[in-house]
This record gives C-alpha cells, sequence and structure tokens, in this order.
C-alpha cells in the first residue's frame, strides 16, 4: 500500500465471502466502483478498495477481497484474502470490520466460513445477500434469529438493486466510528474445530429455517438438457457457432454507418484545408488509422454482448463442467476454463484469473496457452482481411461463410492451445490430474441494467484505447512514414524513402518467406503494442503509399487488389499464434515472478506464427 | 506564418503522442511515478486555472490503475478503475499485485 492510500481516513471495512455469493455486487452499489461482476467463481482475483460515506458523514473504507471457503489458502485468490485478514499482507493493516457476505439461498456452506470468521475476533456484520432469489424460491429465513444464533448483526441485502444496500449502509453508519475491538491470536482450526463447525451449521440452520432442501428446481431442470453428455456439447457448439454468426451478420450496418461517417470527415477535412503537414497528418495519418480501426467497434460490441449474456445467466461455468474432459485429455483441469474463456476478451485478466487454479503446473501451463486464445483485439484485424478476401455469401441453412471462417480461426486457436498446453503437461514430470470442483450457480435471465453498463464499458474501453494509444502509434507511425521526404527525381511514393519505409524493407526480407509485403512488416511492429493497431498502420501506411487522395477510406478493397489470397491466409495464420502484445508479456512476468516465462511464450508463439505463415503461404501458393 | 503554425501544431502533436506512448507503454512505474507527480502538483495549481480538479481526479485514476496487480495498461478493462457516484468516493486500489513465485502456489501452509 502506498502513502496516499495509507493516508485515507475511516475504518477499513473488509468485504468476505465465498466465491460468486455477490460481493463485488455489493462493493459497487456501496463505493459506485464499476468493478466487473459475473454470475460464476472466481471473478475477482485481488483486492479492490473505495470508500463510502454513510448517511451521518462517516468515511469508511471498503475492502473488496477473492472470494474463499476458509481462511487456510489453496489458491492464490484465496491467499491475498487470508493475508489481508490475517494482517499478514506487507504494508497493510488488517481490517477493523468484516462484513461476511453469505448467498442465502446456499447457506449451508456460506455459514461455516462465517464461523471460521467469528473464531478470527474481528467485529462482523453477515450479509444475507441474495435474500430476494431466496424468497422466490420459498426460502424464509429468520434473519433476527441468524443474529442470535450466530451472535453478530444480520442484514438482508440484494446486490443487483440499487436500494438493495440500506440495511447494510445504515449497520455501517452505526459500527463505523467504533473501530477494532480487542484482537485474537488465529489458530488454523483443528479437526475438531471443523467438525464443530458442522455440527453448529447444521444446528443454525434447522433453527433458523434454512435446512428446507429444495426439490428438483428450475436450473436442475435446465441442467438435465444443458449437461447431458450428448446433448450439452452440441448445444455448446450451436451457441459458439451462432455468436460468431452474428459478429459478421449483425454488425454490416452500423459498420458502414461509421465508415460513411469516417469518409465524410476525411472529404470535409480535404476541401477545408489546404495542402500542408497538418492536413497530411489528420488524413493520412490521424483518419486513415484510426478510421479503420474504429470500423470494427459494432463487432466488438456484439461480440461482448454475447459473452455477457453467458456470464451473467450461469451458462459459463456449465461450459467449464462440459469441457472438463477435453481439459482433462491434454493434462488441464476444467477450471482453467474460465481464465482460457476470459482470455477471448483480453489474455491479461485471463492469466490474472489463474490465480484460482490450485495446482502450479495447471496453473502456469494456463497461463502459457491463454493468450493462444483469440482475445477481442485480434477480431479487427480477422475482420479485415476475412472482408477482403472471403465472399459475403450464405451456404446451406443460411450460414455466413465470413462468419463460418472467423468461428474456425476460434476453432484453430483453442486446439493450438490445447496441443501446447498437452506438450507442456507432459514435460511437466510428476503433474497429476486434478478432480474439477466447481460450483454451478442457479440460472438468471441476465440483469438488464448490469449488461447495459457491461456494454457501455467495452465501448468506452475501445473508445479510449482508440483515443489515446492507437491515436498517439498512428501520428508516431506517420511521422516515420514521411520523414525523411523522397530525395530529388524520386518516382515511388515517399514512404518508401522513409525511415518506416526503410524498417519495413528491411523487415520484409525476414518476412518474403511467409508472402508478407514491405506494408505489413511496418504494420507488424506497431502492432506489439496492441495487436488492432495493426490494421491501423496498415491503413496510414497504404493512405501514404497511393498516389490518389483518400484511398483511406476503403482499406478492405485496396487490401483485396494488393495482396494475394496466399498472403492474406498467411497474415490469418500469423495473427493465430503471434503474441504481439506487451502487456500481456508483462503480465506473465508479474503473474510467474520471472523473465523465464514470458521470454519462453514469445519465443515459442513467434516460432508457431512464423511456421504455421509459412505452411499456410506454401500451401495456398500450390493452389 | 500559417505554414509555420501548422508545422508547429504538427510538431507538439508529435511530442504529445511520443509522450504518451512512452507513458502508457512503459513500466507501471512511469505510471506510478506521474501519478504522484500530479497528485503533488494538483493543489499547487493556481485555482483561477480550473484545472485543480481534473489533474486530481486524473492522478487518482493512473494511481488505481497503476496499483492494480495486471499493471493498468487498460487494454482489458476488468480492472476498471473506480468511478466516484454521487455519495461514493472511490480510492486509489493500491498494493494490488500478488507477488507469488510461481512453484510457491497452490502450496498448504
Amino acid at each position: 500500500m502506498d502513502g496516499t492510500a495509507r493516508a485515507l481516513p475511516g475504518p477499513l471495512i473488509a468485504l468476505v465471502g465465498n466465491p460468486n455469493c455477490g460481493k463485488t455486487a455489493l462493493f459497487n452499489l456501496l463505493t459506485g466502483s464499476r468493478q466487473k461482476v459475473a454470475n460464476y467463481a472466481g471473478v475477482t482475483v485481488e483486492r479492490k478498495e473505495g470508500s463510502l460515506l454513510t448517511p451521518s458523514g462517516h468515511k469508511v473504507r471498503i475492502l473488496d477481497l477473492p472470494g474463499a471457503y476458509s481462511l487456510d489458502p489453496m489458491t492464490p485468490d484465496e491467499q491475498v484474502t487470508a493475508d489481508v485478514l490475517l494482517g499478514r499482507r506487507a504494508g497493510e493493516t488488517q481490517p477493523d470490520f468484516v462484513v461476511c457476505v453469505t448467498d442465502a439461498t446456499n447457506l449451508r456452506q456460506n455459514l461455516r466460513l462465517v464461523l471460521s470468521l467469528k473464531r478470527l475476533g474481528l467485529p462482523m456484520i453477515v450479509a444475507l445477500n441474495m435474500s430476494d432469489i431466496a424468497r422466490r424460491k420459498g426460502l424464509v429465513i429468520d434473519a433476527e434469529r441468524m443474529a442470535t444464533e450466530l451472535g453478530v448483526p444480520v442484514v438482508e441485502t440484494v446486490g443487483i438493486k440499487s436500494g438493495g444496500v440500506g440495511s447494510l449502509v445504515r449497520m455501517l453508519d452505526r459500527v463505523a466510528p467504533a473501530g477494532r475491538g480487542p484482537q485474537r491470536v488465529w489458530q488454523s482450526p483443528t479437526a475438531a474445530d471443523i467438525e464443530h463447525d458442522h455440527d453448529e451449521v447444521r444446528r443454525i440452520l434447522g433453527a433458523i429455517g434454512g435446512d428446507r432442501t429444495e426439490g428438483t428446481t428450475r436450473s436442475d431442470r435446465i441442467d438435465a438438457v444443458v449437461l447431458h453428455p450428448v446433448i450439452g456439447p452440441l448445444i455448446l457448439a450451436v451457441v459458439l457457432f451462432l455468436v460468431f454468426q452474428a459478429v459478421f451478420a449483425w454488425a454490416q450496418g452500423p459498420m458502414d454507418a461509421i465508415k460513411a461517417g469516417v469518409d465524410a470527415l476525411g472529404g470535409w477535412l480535404g476541401g477545408f484545408m489546404p495542402e500542408s503537414l497538418l492536413r497530411g497528418l489528420l488524413i493520412d495519418g490521424v483518419l486513415a488509422g484510426v478510421g479503420s480501426v474504429l470500423v470494427f467497434l459494432p463487432q466488438i460490441v456484439i461480440l461482448f454482448f454475447f459473452i455477457l449474456v453467458l456470464e451473467d445467466s450461469g451458462y459459463l461455468p456449465r461450459a467449464a463442467f462440459l469441457l472438463d474432459r477435453v481439459m482433462g485429455s491434454v493434462g488441464l483441469s476444467g477450471r482453467a476454463f474460465i481464465p482460457l474463456l476470459s482470455s477471448f476478451a483480453c489474455a491479461i485478466p485471463g492469466i490474472m484469473a489463474t490465480r484460482t487454479i490450485q495446482d502450479p503446473k495447471d496453473r502456469l501451463a494456463t497461463i502459457m496457452i491463454a493468450p493462444l486464445m483469440t482475445c477481442s483485439a485480434r477480431l479487427p484485424v480477422f475482420a479485415l482481411i476475412i472482408s477482403a478476401f472471403i465472399p459475403q455469401r450464405s451456404l446451406w441453412g443460411g450460414v455466413q461463410l465470413q462468419g463460418l471462417v472467423l468461428f474456425a480461426l476460434y476453432i484453430i486457436g483453442v486446439l493450438s492451445a490445447m496441443a501446447v498446453a498437452f506438450v507442456l503437461k507432459r514435460r511437466g514430470a510428476g503433474a497429476g490430474f486434478q478432480a474439477l470442483m466447481l460450483e454451478l450457480p442457479t440460472y438468471h435471465w441476465p440483469n438488464l441494467r448490469g449488461l447495459a453498463i457491461g456494454l457501455w464499458q467495452r465501448i468506452e474501453i475501445f473508445l479510449t484505447r482508440v483515443g489515446t494509444i492507437i491515436l498517439a502509434l498512428m501520428v508516431i507511425l506517420w511521422a516515420l512514414s514521411s520523414w525523411p521526404g523522397p530525395p530529388p527525381g524520386a518516382t515511388g511514393p515517399s514512404i518508401q524513402y522513409s525511415i518506416a519505409g526503410h524498417l519495413g524493407a528491411a523487415l520484409a526480407v525476414l518476412f518474403a518467406p511467409i508472402g508478407f509485403n514491405w506494408q505489413i512488416s511496418i504494420a507488424l511492429v506497431p502492432g506489439l503494442a496492441a495487436r488492432e493497431v495493426a490494421v491501423g498502420a496498415l491503413g496510414t501506411v497504404y493512405a501514404l503509399s497511393a498516389a490518389g487522395e483518400h484511398v483511406s477510406d476503403a482499406l478492405t478493397p485496396l487490401i483485396a487488389h494488393s495482396w494475394s489470397l496466399p498472403t492474406a491466409l498467411s497474415l490469418l495464420a500469423w495473427y493465430v499464434f503471434a503474441p504481439q502484445c506487451l502487456s500481456t508479456l508483462a503480465t506473465v512476468k508479474r503473474e510467474t515472478n520471472s523473465w523465464r516465462y514470458p521470454l519462453i511464450m514469445a519465443a515459442y508463439m513467434f516460432a508457431l506464427a512464423y511456421g504455421a505463415s509459412f505452411i499456410t503461404y506454401r500451401i495456398a501458393l500450390l493452389f | 506564418m500559417a505554414h509555420l503554425l501548422d508545422n508547429l501544431v504538427v510538431g507538439l502533436l508529435l511530442a504529445a503522442s511520443a509522450g504518451y506512448a512512452a507513458f502508457a507503454l512503459g513500466p507501471k512505474s512511469w505510471r506510478a511515478a506521474v501519478a504522484r507527480g500530479l497528485a503533488e502538483l494538483a493543489p499547487r495549481l493556481p485555482s483561477r486555472l480550473g484545472v485543480r480538479r481534473g489533474v486530481q481526479l486524473w492522478s487518482t485514476s493512473w494511481a488505481a490503475k497503476a496499483g492494480g496487480a495486471c499493471g493498468g495498461c487498460d487494454n482489458c478493462g476488468s480492472e476498471s478503475a473506480s468511478k466516484p457516484l454521487s455519495g461514493a468516493t472511490a480510492a486509489p486500489n493500491t498494493a494490488g499485485e500478488v507477488r507469488i513465485g510461481v512453484a510457491k502456489i497452490g502450496r498448504r501452509r
């Protein structure tokens, strides 16, 4: 913790609870934060801090901790929670107060942690979260009796409703000024303690009316189909297939509108501004580069719409369950599924989510293969090449060919990841198979407000990236592509004589065997910062390479004419594998505490990318 | 004159872009240092400039991102910075990084 945080006034209140009991939803409501929330365990893997001003003006600091089943950690994320609560975390004071968040629909499991926390001796409130769902299920829990039985205050909360934390805030208001009471020395529970806790949970559940077991629930009936050994995987394949179909089928209209907007702005600027350096920068650098990335916003929004719906509905852990056998065949546990699925958005949260994996070798293997999952930054590159080279036509049953190719690219990424994991696990001596133990949450309809916020966040993130790092890199690339100018009597486009042109020519020697021209070779360099920057770079490079005006408006037809099909396929193969993202490598370094693994990752992925592109290019040339 | 002004604007845009790229893609300790520097600078800024609040928010936001375990490159958005709503305020997300050797992960104490 740095000085800024230490100087913050007010008692520190930790939100603790089992995974997927709604801690982060409560944290967001209490502090006004917008941390990621989803209907599966293991979303929060590090501490998050915010603050709350109570109605009577007390400022309290709220700490959201990763979910834990006990204070005896099994995984790195549980370790964070245990270390903070036990005051073992370097530079951080022990919380003054604990709010133990419990899932009212699953008290049998949640109460064990409550009893463990009571043993810790910190002042505590129990938040009976999801009390609305419990009530709908007919579970009537006597909160007052529960408070009496536990000897701590109990309040009902609903983490997904804006007024759902009123009683908790009022309670915090009362207890906040009191601060920390006397502490006990923590001792790990003995077998007798654990037995006692089990008995105690049974006794309390009997007293408060929480021991009623439900019959067959709606979730059970859905699971009978969704988790069926034959129908289940088929449903999963169809769901994923439809997502990628929608990415192309639904996005065309909005993409055309954005493209028309960028064209109109370029035309207006071209007519309005006299020939100058600034005009060149704005049209060939900014508009050509940024505009060609911006156009892919609708596809990213559609992809995330489906991911968010699947996350919120509770289907994703089922997918992990279905894929456990496939994961097991390459030596990974089904627990690796959630981190790998997170990597479809971006490898960074995926790599961080591996903290929920107990076995170190499993965790390392998952980290190493996470960047092979096709992240959303690769979508603009794939979409650009597919739009340019794959005809927009329907196959049988209205299935779009372009969507099918995109689906195939994602599948190739997944299969490659499985193959790499298999090799890694084979090399790791003594790696044993870990059985998957996963809590399956109750299905529910996605929360529309949460969905809208999630989508808006994705739009915000994409536009921020376009307006910051992509814009900055396009301006730099434009400068490198414009200076020095062509010598007197030069006949080629001026970019050929620039720094970027010379760099591209040098790199083209290396990439010629896989069919890349000098323009592609230039675009790969800024693509190291973020993959979609390569699309913007191609826009800028081709804008400066062309003799005519406003060629930037139509990058797709331009590359369709400039590249051969083998080159396009080779570039697709390159982007399935290449780790052109420095942030991912930096995260791997941080998560493994070593430079060894990011270096191995970069080396093996470059080798795979080059090899796959070479084979693709050479085979395509034969046809 | 217009030509000179054009070149000046291009030069400034280039310098700003290069500075931002180094800041955003460089080590997270750079971002943390800039955030600290801005936090110290904010109270000293003349109030008539009207930028004090903006600089404070910016430094808080960057401190939060740099404090996160991921490094706060803003690539994924999963570590979205806290955004204050009415009645609630966000504090920097600090010391989020876990430094556990990979071989020690998952071992019981």
